[in-house]
């Protein structure tokens, strides 16, 4: 699906006169799911399609003084 | 591949500067906050999100903190990580108020903030601030033309359906030249048109 939506955006590019290859392409999306091998398979197709940054949507996480610290490490261990 | 997170900090949640001194030790690249002035108690517009646009809007919406004021927080205990909004709905404020905020940020910051900007969906909530719903992505587009104005000109003017003022001074700049990044949020199928 991203590939087709970064073809279209290519083509609208063109026709805006915008240099495509200056865009900064940016992932929003809930979690990959899966352990560590399979969010980084993720991560690469969303890079091989175009993408350049993925940004994990932490909406309505319970991320508490307590537990923010071992939150992001296993995020950091999963993503990074 | 860069990875950042979204968080909906609030006050019951981690403070953003003690989120943001972590996620730049762990690596990440980007913190990323969302905005909601307000959520009405009364609302129809169904939520975009939810899988056949019906579900209720969740009470953390109703919690999330200022961004720019957590993002000077963040930018407060850290040097690399960007600070980015996830998305700012840029009708909803003052262009001049929101272009010198967002010029002070990134001028103190050292060049580190990203805009993800959108133009809202809540209706209701978008009325409630003045914004012209039907037209909210032309008074968007208005308003970050007058923002990069201001950005970037000694002396900048504007005239528009929404934006008027004559030449005028702001100081500081962004320290990034022409202004931070600005990356488009929507899923309204005009949404490429808009980027390219």
């Amino acid at each position: 699906m991203l590939r087709g939506e970064l073809s279209k955006l290519r083509g609208e590019c063109e026709i805006a006169g915008r240099d495509y290859g200056r865009l900064n392409i940016t992932i929003m999306k809930r979690e990959l799911r899966g352990d560590r091998a399979s969010v980084q398979s993720g991560l690469r197709e969303y890079e091989d399609a175009g993408a350049h940054r993925f940004v994990i949507m932490q909406i309505g996480s319970r991320m508490t003084v307590a537990t923010y610290e071992a939150e992001l490490e296993c995020l950091a261990a999963l993503y990074l | 591949m860069n990875i950042g997170i979204l968080f909906t900090v609030n006050e019951y949640s981690v403070d953003p500067a003690s989120l943001a001194r972590k996620m730049e030790a762990l690596g990440f690249e980007s913190l990323w906050i969302p905005e909601h002035a307000i959520i009405p108690v009364h609302t129809s517009t169904p939520l975009p999100e939810s899988p056949q646009g019906q579900g209720q809007i969740p009470e953390v919406y109703s919690h999330i903190c200022d961004p720019f004021v957590a993002m000077s927080l963040a930018a407060a205990v850290t040097t690399r990580l960007k600070l980015a909004t996830g998305v700012m709905l840029v009708p909803e404020r003052n262009p001049i108020v929101a272009a010198k905020e967002i010029a002070t940020l990134d001028y103190f910051s050292g060049g580190r903030v990203m805009l993800g900007i959108g133009a809202g969906w809540l209706k209701e909530e978008s009325e409630i601030l003045g914004v012209d719903f039907a037209h909210r992505w032309s008074q968007t587009k208005e308003y970050i033309a007058s923002m990069r104005e201001l950005w970037t000109k000694p002396e900048p003017s504007f005239h528009g359906k929404y934006v008027n003022f004559p030449p005028v001074r702001m100081y500081p700049k962004p320290a990034q030249v022409g202004g931070p990044p600005i990356l488009i949020g929507s899923k309204d199928k005009s949404a490429l048109r808009w980027v390219a």
